[in-house]
């Protein structure tokens, strides 16, 4: 044998299969990466899509007196939807519990705006600071969600 | 030996309003029917929030913070009767909630029981 080409011919197979099983490791780990961000960016624009809908719907259930015939039906709407969104990110970051915490208060701030008070009583009053409130509330729910996001 | 009350087994899978006259599954009746008399005996109880489709604010409030606004007791007592359990997703945050409300919460003007 001749080992002055068999060495060096050995040691650059080696090195290609190294190179190969390196590349498909990298291509692996991006795409897991790649796949866990899409993850990601579907939880939260579940998560934005459906805080607009509770906003859009309490701002509607507070917007005037009781309705007897659609108060029920808009307040399982709501309260539905609210363990939707903090389900979700619950799930979304779990991965960091501070961000995690923040988002509770935040949903629950949310939360509040939308069921506190006369929330499912038919004595309740239209209240137009309440709408107020449960616009704020939910486009500062959903901002820190984009930003906790960017640091997951 | 420590009491266990499953909210959603126990009372209702779908709590909502305040008051009696809000209907089936309100604050009132949870407070008056199953906390009132474990407080009242000086006794504590396991409270499991999961199971249920979530919980309006407003029921909660009436439930907990009832307990010192219209019950007398403070809201040390509260917290210390009650352990609340929460371990299904998106149902930790009303734990927060409970202790935000409880720990807020004033007697109503004239109440004058004392525990």
């Amino acid at each position: 044998m001749n080992w002055e080409i068999t060495v060096p011919a050995l040691i650059g197979a080696a090195a290609a299969l190294l190179t190969r099983t390196g590349e498909r490791l990298i291509a692996k780990y991006f795409d897991r990466s790649t796949k866990r961000d899409a993850a990601y960016d579907a939880d939260l624009a579940a998560l934005e899509r459906t805080t607009f809908e509770i906003r859009d719907l309490a701002t509607g259930y507070w917007s005037s007196d009781p309705l007897p015939d659609r108060d029920k039906v808009s307040e399982g709407a709501i309260v539905g939807r609210l363990s939707f969104v903090a389900e979700v990110s619950d799930e979304l970051f779990k991965p960091k519990i501070d961000l995690l915490r923040d988002m509770q208060v935040a949903i629950n701030r949310f939360d509040t705006s939308c069921t506190f008070g006369d929330f499912g009583s038919q004595s309740r009053k239209a209240d137009a600071g309440r709408c107020r409130d449960i616009e704020i509330n939910a486009y500062r729910l959903v901002r820190l969600a984009k930003a906790h996001r960017r640091k997951l | 030996m420590t009491t266990s009350i499953n909210i959603a087994r126990d009372y209702t899978p779908y709590p909502g309003g305040r008051y009696p006259e809000d209907g089936r599954g309100n604050g009132t009746t949870f407070r008056e029917n199953f906390l009132l008399p474990i407080i009242k005996e000086g006794k504590k109880a396991d409270i499991v929030l999961d199971g249920a489709a979530g919980y309006p604010s407003s029921f909660l409030d009436e439930a907990f913070a009832g307990l010192v606004r219209n019950e007398g007791f403070t809201p040390e007592q509260v917290l210390s009767a009650f352990h609340l359990i929460a371990t299904q997703p998106g149902f930790g945050r009303f734990v927060l909630l409970v202790e935000d409300f409880v720990r807020n919460a004033s007697p109503a003007r004239g109440q004058s029981r004392r525990h």
